[in-house]
This record gives C-alpha cells, structure tokens and sequence, in this order.
C-alpha cells in the first residue's frame, strides 16, 4: 500500500471538489480551515479567515451582543474542523499544499538536491507562523476600532498566495494582480505575487516552504492534542535510523528524537505519514484515528519500498556478470 | 581434503630450488604454516558434523583457500581496485558505485598476533595486532592487493593504526564523530563520507554518477534482505542451522563478491527451509538458546562457538559488529537524488550503530533487548577481548539491563590465544548448566 | 538391595570419590591423580566400593566433575565442577540447617568464588584457574620452604598477633619475598599468617565482582587449614561454614547427588562427548596474573 499516492489521489479529489464544488452543487461551508479561496468563482468551500476577519473588524463593544455570537459559531465550526480532521487539513487537502507536493515531485523526477534548515535555524523560524497568527487577529480589530486605515482591510487575503493563484484554475484572472489603490494595498498584493513567485521558486529548494510560516498550520496546531488523528512511537523498537527525520518535509526534529512522547504530531506536523513509511522497524511509528491505528511502521512494506526506490521489481532479476 | 598442506608448507627452512632464504622469507612460511595448522584444524572439526547443511560447502571453499595464501578468496578483476575496509562505519556502497571491490580486513587468526606485536604493546587487542600482522606480511595475498585502505577512527587502536599501516598501505582515514546527536556532528560525518567518496573516485578513476549509486544501495539491500530471511529461519526451535555456522556464513561476506554471496545464501535459506519442513534440526529443542555479544569474533577465532555448540547449547543470534550488525539496518532511500543517498549512506552507518565507541549506548541497550525477545535468548555470553575497553565499560550497563529482563549472562575475557579453551569450556559449562536448571 | 550413585571429582592434583544412597552418604575416599586417569578413578572407585562391601551392580548412575571429567569412559554423565561444588555445598548446609548463598573453594590448583539465589542456583562465579597465586600449591610451597607439614600450617598461624604483608602476587616471586624475609630473622608464624592473608585477600578481590551474601560455605582441602579460615574470615567479613571432616569432597558428593537426581527424573540434557587426549592441554601459564 502506497500512501502518498493515496494521499496525492485525495489531494486531488479535494482540489476538484474545492475548486471546481460548484458545478456538482457541492457546498462545504465557508468555516473550512484550509486554503479553499472564497475567490474562486463557484467554490465548493471557503476559507474560514475571510469571513473571521471581517467578523474581526467591528468595534468591540459589539462582541457583547449578536456580533460575538455569530464569532463565537464561526470559531465554533471550525474548531470542529479541525478537531475532527486536524492536520490532514494541511496533508491532505489544502490545495497551496498540492501545488507545492506537485512541484517537489517535479524536482525529484529532475534529481534536483534539496537542502534543510539548521536545526537552530529552524526553531526560530517556528514562531513566525504565531506571531502572523497574532496579527491576523489584532490588524482587524484595528481596523473596527479605528486605530488601522480600511485599506488593510482583510489583510490576509489581500497577502494570501492562494488569491493570485487559485481562481487562475477556473479561469480568473482578475486576482493575479497589484491593486494600485494605496501604498497598503499595493505592498499587500504585491506581497501576495511574491508569495506565488517564491512558492514556484523555492519547490526547487524545499519540500513545502511556505508552510512553514502559515497561520492556518498555527491554528491547527492549537488543537493538536484534542485532535482525533494522532502519531504514536514505541521507543523500544526504534533503531534510531533518522529515516522519519529525512522524509519529513517539514524537517520536525522531536520525531526522531522522542522516544516516547504520547503524540508526536508536534506544531509543524501535516500528517503526511512518509515517517510512518520511512519506518524499517515493525510497529515503531503508528498513525491512530481516534484511537484505532489505520497505518503501521512495517518492515515487509518498507523492504518492497526501498525495492522500488533502487529500480523497481525488474531490476532485481538481472544480474551483473563481470 | 584433509592432506592440504602444499609442498612449500612442509618445509619451512628448507631451501627454494637452490636458493638460500632469507630470515624473512622464513618467518613468513613459518606464519603461513601456523595459519594453514589453525585452518585445517577447524576444518577437521567442522567436517566430523553429519547434520551440516550441504549449502555450506560454497562458504567452507573461501575459507579453506586461507592455507593457500588466501589466493582466489576475493574476486577482484585484475583492473578493479580493492579497497580494503576496518570496522563496519566504512560505507560500501560509495566503493561498489566507483567500481571498487571492497574487502573487509578485520582480522582473527592468533598466528599473526605476535607479529603484532612488533608495533604494538602486547596487552593491545589481539585484533589490531593480528591486522598489522597480516598488513606487514604477505601471509593472505588480499592484504597486500589492496589499493587503498579505508581506517575508521573508532577505537583507540584503530586510531593510532593508521599510522602504523602507511609503510604498507595507502590509508585513508575517517572521522567517526563520537557523540553522534548533534547537528554538527552528523554534517562532519556527512563531510567525511564526501571526503571518503572523492579519493575512492580518484583511486577507482571513475566518477560516481547518481545510477551507479543506486544501484549499489541496491546491490547490498538485496544481500540484506537474503540476511533478514536468513536470520528469521534462525528463529526456529529446534534450530535448523548450528550457530557456528551461521557466523561463518555472516563472515564470507567479508570477502566474497556481492552478488555471488547472496546467490549462496539464498540457496542456504532455500535448503532450511526445507529441512524445517522435514523436521531436521541441529540442537536438540531444550539445548540452550545461547546469544553472543561483545568484541568481535572473526575466523579463525571460533574457540567460543565451538565451545558452546560442542556443549550442547545453540548459538542462535549475536550482536558482533563483524556478523549480524554488520548486515543489518538498510540505507533507505527517499528521494532518489544524489544529495539523499549520500545522506541516508551517511546516516545507516552511523546513527543506528550499536559499537560502544559512541558516547552512549541506547542503541546497544535496545538493540540486545529485541535481539533477547525476538530469538527467545536464554543466556547471554558477553565477551571482551583482553584490552578491548569500549565494550569491558558497557559491560555493567548491558549486565543490568539483562538482569531487569531476567537473562542471566556470562563474561568471558580471552584472546585469540587457543591456551584458555578449558578455562572457558568449564565457564560455559557452567553456565549453560544454569540455564537448564541442572543445578 | 541397596541403590546407590558415585560421584568422581578429578582435580589436576587430587581424585576424589563419593558414593550417596537416597540422602545419605555412605563413604569416600581421595587419591593422587596422576597420569591414568581412567585407571586411577576405577581403582578409586572399586576401593571405596570394596569398603561399603557394595559391588557394581548396587552402582546406577557415576557422574565425573573435574578437570579430567571427560576421560572416563564409564561415566554416565557429567558435569561442571562449579554446578557439583554447589551442589555439595547447598545438600551439607541443609543437612545443617545453614542457608547456603555462597560457596567459596580453594583447590590444589584453582579458586572460585560461586554466588547463589535463594534457592541454592548458580547466580555468578568468579574462577581463578590460570594462577597459582591463592591456591592450594601457593601453601604447599610454603610448607616446604618452611620445613613444616602441610596440616601443621594452620596452627603455626594462629600463632601470630600481627601477619607481616606479603607483596608478590605470584607464588613464584612470593617464595623469594618468603626466603629473604627468613634472612631478616621474621618468625615463622607471622610469615605463615601473612602467605594467608595474601591468598585471602586475593580471595576477596574475586568475591567483590560476584557479591558475598551470607551464609558463606568455604571447601577445598586447604579449608582444613584453621590458620586460612580465620583470614577468609577478616577479609571477608563474615563468618565461614566449614562442612566438618572432610570439605575437600565436597564437589564428588555434589556429583553423586547429580547422578542420583538424573536417576530419578531420568533426564539428561547433553551425552558426555568423549574429546581426544589431544584436547586435555589446558595449561597452567604464569602469563597474566589474573585471578
């Protein structure tokens, strides 16, 4: 069983239904904590932060009443969310995520070399996602409180990747552009296409860049311990190879490290499962689904894996005489 | 097959076709005749075995040919470059990938010891000893083709080797880094495996491409796997193969040619599994399930296992650096580009490595710990060779860890010296009394 | 008619033989090895058989221990002489109501320390058979330096207040550190004590990586020796049980009662392989002194 072609099948599956939703009549709702963009035309779901930071944008003394309620369900909702699916959100169905996995697949197929972080490099990059997190919620209530001119409104948005670059695939081309009204708008926007040119560019570098400063990962990983997914290590049966380390595209040091913290799936983590199937040791790594494991660090698999990876069945038949 | 002594042997001061030779020239055949004696000895032992799996013949064949100078042992072609390798950090692949043929040179004969010790004080491992022996004299003809010889920095010994061996041999050394959790560490070795890559491509005249690469990742992967099936046949009770015989299985890999090695192996693993499904087996199903674990025993050095399998136990796993560690933990292969094998190579030699050489000892710990569980392992006989310090420290640490597990363990401290054998037979005797409750 | 089982023990110096029927012992007897084993131990046997007027045929079951255990070809079993020497050693403390932990033995020409569990198993030993140093021949050369008869020692011993230190841990060196000690005028009982106050504390170096825990059992033939037991004694730090008469068949009578429960269960894990002559090479070195 390969399970990043599985996950490359739904990721796929879920671009179609968030994209193009609208000509099946599929509605997801517009709570879904992922990059399913409001504007493309006719989505099947929508991003939860637009309609959180215009909900933001009021003066406070209206979250007393009904303004506070309509938050409250909207947070509500997907709190949900990502309780239930938690980081498979971000490994399995955000179509940014696709688009940056599509390009690294591009990058092996050309044996282009990656490069990795300083550890120390990256622990101090892990904050950045919060403090952007922090700043999605303050730049609004700035704004509904009169402190933040109205050109920055919806900031996000206007600086979000996927704005530029999703509708694109319904044929939109009224996004991918710099809006000259004001020096605010300009920088976002154009913050926005740099965004998409450094997401092409540094594919052929990293697995996954942006994703390391997203807010929407940071939200997530609030709810990384009340989450139904999980990753569990038995420290006993670790060999300590560093493979789980090396197949992480979000390069999280505590997966080869911990031997047995409770759930390894740490700030960063999108649930891709390559640990798990980077594993040699039967059972060392296991993903769980409320509590019942669905896939399991196995030698046999990993053995026929790494047959594949050297040249495949056919391979192995021929031998060399000198 | 027992009358193999060559005619030169027979005679070692007697004179060449008229010729006088000189004292070295006698040493030499003197050392020869010793090693030929120790060879032949363990043979006749060997051959006194009814119930020996006839697959063993291909093996028996490489090590006979040590009473001939070890001539025809590997299988280098005349224009491929040997590369001879100590300690199991050494990566492989990287020869195999510029056309090298990699031979391991970590030696266990006793009869070259004490040329040793012309460069080393006589309390130095008897290993170390016997590998400067055999690098100083043309006793096993593979020593001398080797074209360069690639010396980790492990142990002390092995340390200060390197420069002992440069009258004789082209010596490339690695740094193994010893506390191996830091970031820095592993980019260092990663550096010096890099390092290590570039003077083999030099040696070899021939650039390593990322096809080339792959493809000897995948020449070893598939012995490991043959090595996996090997082992699990191991785990039968009663067993289908004496313990003995398995190590010096594990051991021809030192020398023989890749491919060959496996094909052998699988027709051994297809001859147990047959005697399984005929109910053959070796050892009596109450004998004893002996582990090994310690300094490294090499052939001719198999005092031990002939002990404890002449007594009746039944050697059914070791953690030796030179058998069943050296063929375990694969090079697993990610991404498929230049920059991933070389680390993932980078990382199989050395992050899982269980050599107490490394500041900590987990992966020993745990590694015992499966090894005890998985092969159902009674007694454990640890054992430290006279000056061999990394393993006499963990020594404490492994009896422990044995004892919460309630695997009672024996240590054994010898040479290659063939002096002590009652002493240890009645040791072991002992022990694998306990074992079986006779007490 | 009476069943009855022998136990051999062959040390390098001394054979020993002890017959046992049910849970008593009924005699044995020691000899002088010497060079044909299997004719001195047949001899041995047929002797102390002769004087409980038994005959072979009361005889079911001979184990061999020792040194030369595997040269007789009448054995029916045999067995380690560290298993035996507990063996004997667990069956004399319950005959005396002593709970036996650990069993310390000095032989003609080795030592051991053995640790026990509660129930009287081989937990860990300590054996020193590669130097004569704290063996039973470091005291008979002694003897003979000193002119004296090996069993008067002992006494001599006790004489003294204070032993004087001896320092070479070879017997060898030591016997040149004894004469010249002689020249200096020493008296002879403090130089007896002090020759046994190296061995026991040699003795303890091997006890303290394999853990004393009382009570403590002490066999061999030099534990007849007063003047030996009390220097265990201080080094140690515990007191010494000594099985009455004779502690230097300790070991025969263990393989008798090994031979008598194999008997009786019927099991036997491993047939005694008969090795060459060739094997019987085990060499006394001097090379490492290594207790």
């Amino acid at each position: 069983m390969n399970v990043q072609r599985i996950r490359l099948v739904v990721q796929f599956i879920s671009f179609v239904v968030l994209i193009y939703g609208g000509l099946f009549a599929i509605d997801l709702g517009n709570r879904l904590p992922t990059f399913a963009c409001s504007y493309v035309p006719d989505h099947g779901g929508g991003c939860f932060l637009v309609g959180f930071q215009h909900m933001l944008s009021r003066p406070l003394p209206e979250f007393l009443g009904e303004q506070g309620i309509r938050l409250l369900k909207a947070l509500g909702i997907a709190a949900l969310w990502a309780i239930v699916i938690n980081k498979a959100w971000c490994g399995w169905i955000c179509p940014i995520g696709l688009l940056q996995d599509l390009l690294t697949r591009l990058r092996t197929w050309l044996s282009i070399d990656m490069s990795r972080f300083s550890w120390v490099a990256r622990k101090r990059y892990k904050s950045v996602k919060y403090i952007l997190l922090a700043l999605l919620v303050l730049i609004p209530l700035g704004i509904g409180n009169g402190l933040i001119s109205r050109d920055w409104t919806a900031p996000y948005c206007q600086l979000c990747p996927a704005r530029p670059l999703l509708p694109l695939f319904r044929g939109d081309t009224t996004q991918f552009a710099i809006n000259f009204f004001s020096l605010p708008t300009m920088a976002l926007t154009g913050g926005a296409i740099v965004l998409v040119g450094l997401m092409f560019t540094t594919s052929f570098v990293k697995r996954r860049f942006l994703c390391s400063y997203c807010p929407m990962l940071a939200f997530l990983s609030l709810f990384d311990k009340v989450g139904l997914f999980s990753l569990k290590k038995d420290g006993s049966k670790c060999t300590r190879c560093g493979n789980c380390y090396r197949a992480c595209p979000m390069e999280i040091r505590e997966i080869e490290e911990e031997k047995g913290l409770k759930n390894l799936v740490t700030q960063d983590c999108i649930l891709c499962l390559r640990c798990v199937e980077a594993c040699p040791e039967n059972r060392a790594l296991e993903a769980q689904f409320a509590g019942f494991s669905f896939l399991k660090a196995d030698a046999e698999a990993f053995l026929a894996r790494q047959e594949a990876a050297t040249g495949g069945k056919a391979a192995a038949t021929k031998r060399r005489k000198k | 097959m027992m009358n193999e002594m060559p005619p030169e042997h027979m005679n070692p001061s007697g004179a060449e076709g008229g010729r006088k030779l000189s004292r070295q020239e006698r040493l030499v055949n003197k050392v020869r005749l010793h090693l030929a004696m120790t060879v032949r000895e363990i043979f006749e032992e060997v051959e006194k075995d009814e119930l020996r799996p006839k697959a063993m013949a291909y093996f028996d064949d490489i090590f006979r040919k040590f009473m001939h100078n070890g001539e025809g042992v590997i299988k280098a072609a005349e224009d491929q470059k040997v590369i001879g390798t100590y300690c199991v950090f050494v990566p492989e692949e990287i020869v195999y990938a510029a056309g090298g043929y990699p031979v391991r040179l970590c030696a266990g004969a006793h009869d070259t010891s004490e040329i040793g010790e012309d460069f080393l004080p006589d309390v130095a491992c008897p290993m170390v000893k016997s590998e400067m022996g055999f690098a100083s004299m043309p006793i096993l003809d593979f020593y001398q083709r080797c074209d360069m010889v690639a010396l980790p920095a492990s142990c002390h010994w092995k340390l200060k080797m390197g420069e002992m061996l440069e009258p004789f041999d082209d010596v490339h050394m690695l740094d193994v880094p010893r506390v191996k959790e830091s970031e820095k560490a592993r980019d260092y070795w990663l550096e010096e495996v890099k390092r290590f890559q570039k003077r083999v491509e030099k040696i070899t005249g021939r650039k390593i491409r990322r096809k080339a690469l792959r493809d000897a990742i995948r020449r070893i992967q598939r012995a490991q796997r043959e090595v996996v099936r090997f082992q699990e046949l191991r785990k039968h009770n009663p067993a289908p193969i004496l313990g003995r015989d398995a190590l010096e299985v594990l051991n021809a890999y030192f020398y023989d040619e890749v491919n060959d090695w496996t094909d052998a192996l699988a027709t051994l693993n297809d001859e147990l599994e047959e005697r399984i499904a005929q109910g053959i087996h070796v050892a009596p199903p109450r004998a004893a399930r002996i582990m090994l674990t310690g300094s490294p025993m090499v052939f001719p050095n198999w005092k031990v296992p002939f002990v404890i399998e002449d007594l009746g136990g039944i050697l059914v796993c070791d953690e030796f650096c030179t058998s069943q560690r050296y063929l375990s933990d694969m090079v697993s292969v990610d991404e498929g580009t230049m920059g991933d094998m070389l680390m993932a190579i980078a990382e199989r030699y050395v992050l899982p490595c269980a050599c107490p050489t490394f500041s900590n000892t987990i992966e020993r710990r745990d590694r015992i710990a499966r090894l005890v569980d998985e092969y159902q392992v009674e007694g454990v006989i640890y054992h430290v060779l006279k000056g061999c310090h990394p393993f006499d420290i963990e020594l404490k640490i492994i009896e422990k860890l044995l004892q919460e597990k309630g695997v009672p363990m024996l240590k054994i401290e010898t040479d290659y010296s063939p002096e002590d054998v009652e002493q240890l037979r009645t040791r072991i005797e002992a022990f694998q009394e306990t074992l079986k409750g006779r007490n | 008619m009476t069943t009855c089982f022998a136990g051999i023990d062959i040390g390098s110096a001394t054979t020993k033989v002890a017959i046992v029927s049910g849970d008593e012992i009924l005699g044995h007897k020691v000899t002088t090895t010497g060079v044909h084993i299997e004719q001195t131990s047949t001899a041995l046997l047929e002797e102390l058989l002769a004087d409980l007027g038994l005959g072979r045929d009361n005889l079911k079951g001979v184990t061999t221990t020792g040194y030369g255990r595997r040269l007789v070809s009448f054995a029916t079993s045999t067995i380690s002489e560290i298993t035996a020497n507990v063996k004997g050693a667990v069956w004399y403390g319950r005959k005396a109501g002593v709970s036996v932990r650990t069993v310390v033995n000095i032989g003609g020409q080795d030592s051991k320390v053995i640790a026990l569990d509660e129930n009287g198993v081989t937990k860990n030993f300590s054996m020193n058979d590669k130097c004569a140093a704290g063996t039973g021949r470091f005291l008979e050369t002694l003897a003979r330096i000193l002119e004296l008869n090996l069993t008067d020692i002992g006494d001599v011993a006790l004489q003294a207040d204070v032993p004087i230190r001896i320092n070479s841990t070879c017997t060898v060196f030591a016997e040149s550190e004894i004469i010249s000690l002689l020249a200096r005028g020493k008296k002879h009982s403090e130089i007896i004590a002090g020759a046994h106050y190296a061995i026991a504390k040699r003795l303890a170096r091997m006890a303290r990586r394999v853990g004393i825990v009382e009570e403590v059992f002490f066999d061999g033939g030099p534990a007849l020796n007063k003047g030996l037991v009390k220097a265990i004694e201080d080094e140690l730090a515990v007191e010494l049980y000594v099985p009455p008469a004779v502690p230097q068949v300790t070991t025969a009578v263990g393989a008798a009662l090994i031979a008598r429960n194999e008997h009786e269960t019927g099991e036997r894990i491993v047939e005694p392989k008969r090795l060459a002559k060739r094997d019987m090479e085990a060499l006394k070195t001097c090379a490492t002194c290594q207790p």
